[in-house]
């Protein structure tokens, strides 16, 4: 794309995202679990406590996010979404209850894309313009969906690093992806859980002063090639007293650098269709 | 084992960069075991990554650092991104045999070896003007013929093995041959380290994305003995994992400080090989 620049003339974009999957991280992967006060906690834990931290950190640094969040998390904790409504973040979809899209119908899947819209319009006044595919898979039915509920950018797959216009099998989407990766998301590095397992092979919580680093390579090699850093975080991983230390010194360095342009989702998505 | 060959110009020791363009292909193998798994975009996704954007930052990488390196691709990706490999073979970089779409040989039969050799030298013919003259082993085993059915088919050295440190000349029935073996290790795989997904599981027990630094810090202490004792190092790379751009930062300080050594000889497979079998 010629001519194509960040807002403000900034190297690179950043948007520090949030999964607000509570308890329905583990519900989801692990329907037993239902009966598991202690592994729900794990999740109850992000929506009680962590969000608050998250918050008051986004609000130090006058950043703006964008929230993933299961309806079902909306409807049961409806103050805390109009809280961070309030606070000036944009709200997108993350499924009901944080299912496993590619498991299920077509039928059931619109069912849930359309009810949780409606949940989130109720709180929000409009409905989402964001979709981000829960912890799981999906396939090209998913995107048919999303364009037809009236979807404008997904936040799921993870083929690139900046922004771009769907694609699948040469039909063209009107939907824009803004791709994420694996390594820029702290659930995968610090999840864990005995029984139910997880990860599987129950490997070791990582060290933070790795993720904490990996997260600054990331961050210098996107800056160097300008592209769209787009990171995630849950709550529940994220907000322990230790692991919110890490976001702020990864916010430190970025806003140091003086080269990244904050933004959410949406803000994102509508300089990238500027250029489309 | 010990080595009593040296390298070309008086090197210390050889460096052999491979990249193993995979794309789409193991995940797609991966999730046969779902319904529709084929088609699970987020997990494809991060296979296409490699192909689609990792490949052209690692191009420019090896560029400038003056680096021919060996691309290993499936066919089936030689035949979805024709002008992506076209570009890598006129960077004077070789592209080797790595299966039509990443199947493990170990488990097909003597024809279906021979079917998916010859469809895919077929292919390597249609885009780069020639057939591939080195094999990488896709996901795990072969069977015992096939390194017998890779001299048939004219194959002049893989890179599959794990049992050594330098090249060797391949015994067949007790009689060395002049099919060359370019081990590689786990322990100089990227994917090993850093690949990653929730849902199908990658790796199956979902263990932690390793600290960038702590893996590169591997990658040269490895370096430094395969340096003193003066062998032949084979990184085993994926675009789809060391194409970030993060890591490709630390991938190129990794270079830079193989470089700093001055008596490093970089080559292809088909570089090493051809030593190894004239004088050795």
């Amino acid at each position: 794309m010629k001519n194509f620049k960040w807002k403000n003339n900034k190297k690179c974009a950043v948007a520090i995202t949030v999964n607000l999957n509570g308890e329905y991280f583990w519900l989801s992967m692990f329907p037993d679990s239902k009966n598991k006060p202690k592994t729900l906690s794990l999740g109850t834990f992000g929506i009680n406590v962590g969000l608050e931290r998250v918050l008051n950190v986004f609000d130090e640094y006058d950043i703006k996010s964008t929230f993933f969040i299961p309806a079902v998390v909306a409807e049961k904790y409806e103050n805390k979404v109009i809280d961070i409504f309030k606070r000036g973040h944009e709200i997108a979809n993350h499924g009901y209850a944080h299912e496993n899209l590619a498991l299920l119908t077509k039928q059931e899947q619109k069912d849930i894309l359309i009810k949780s819209n409606n949940v989130i319009k109720n709180l929000t006044g409009s409905f989402p313009i964001g979709f981000r595919a829960p912890e799981g898979e999906m396939t090209k039915e998913t995107f048919d969906l999303l364009e037809e509920v009236g979807f404008l950018y997904d936040s799921s797959l993870m083929d690139d690093n900046r922004p771009y216009c769907m694609n699948i099998d040469d039909k063209l989407y009107d939907i824009v992806q803004l791709p994420i990766q694996w390594q820029m998301y702290d659930l995968p590095y610090f999840a864990f859980n005995y029984s139910p397992a997880f990860p599987a092979g129950q490997g070791r919580i990582a060290p933070y002063t790795d993720v904490l680093n990996n997260w600054i390579h990331e961050y210098e090699g996107y800056k160097n090639k300008g592209l769209a850093y787009i990171l995630q975080i849950d709550p529940q991983t994220m907000g322990t007293p230790g692991r919110i230390l890490i976001l702020k010194k990864l916010i430190d360095y970025i806003i140091k650098s003086n080269d990244a342009w904050i933004c959410t989702c949406e803000e994102m998505y509508s300089h990238y269709k500027n250029y489309v | 084992m010990s080595k009593d060959f040296g390298w070309p110009n008086s090197s210390k020791c050889a460096v052999m960069m491979s990249f193993d363009i995979d794309g789409e292909t193991t995940w797609s193998n991966g999730n046969k075991g779902y319904e529709n798994g084929e088609y699970y975009l987020k997990s494809l996704s991060i296979g296409r990554y490699g192909p689609k954007r990792c490949v052209k930052n690692i191009l420019e990488l090896l560029d400038k650092n003056n680096i021919k390196a060996t691309f290993f691709a499936p066919s089936w990706i030689v035949e979805k991104n024709p002008e992506l490999i076209k570009e890598i073979a006129l960077n004077g970089h070789e592209i080797g045999h790595h299966g039509y779409k990443h199947e493990r040989f170990y488990d097909k039969t003597y024809e279906e070896q021979v079917e998916i050799i010859d469809k895919s030298q077929e292919i390597f013919e249609r885009v780069i003007g020639k057939k591939a003259t080195g094999f990488r082993t896709p996901s795990g085993d072969w069977a015992e013929f096939t390194t017998k059915l890779l001299i048939d088919k004219g194959f002049k050295y893989s890179s599959s093995m794990r049992g050594s440190d330098s090249p060797y000349k391949t015994v067949i029935d007790g009689k060395e041959t002049d099919f060359i073996e370019i081990p590689t290790k786990w322990e100089l795989d990227d994917y090993v380290q850093m690949a990653y997904n929730l849902f199908p599981a990658e790796p199956v027990g979902q263990s932690r994305i390793s600290g960038y630094d702590s893996v590169f810090e591997n990658f040269k202490w490895e370096f430094e003995g395969y340096y003193e004792f003066g062998l032949c190092i084979s990184y085993m790379f994926h675009p789809q994992v060391i194409g970030t751009p993060g890591r490709l930062i630390l991938l190129d300080k990794l270079i830079n400080e193989i470089k700093s050594r001055g008596d490093v000889w970089f080559a292809t497979g088909s570089q090493i090989s051809d030593w190894v079998r004239h004088n050795v």
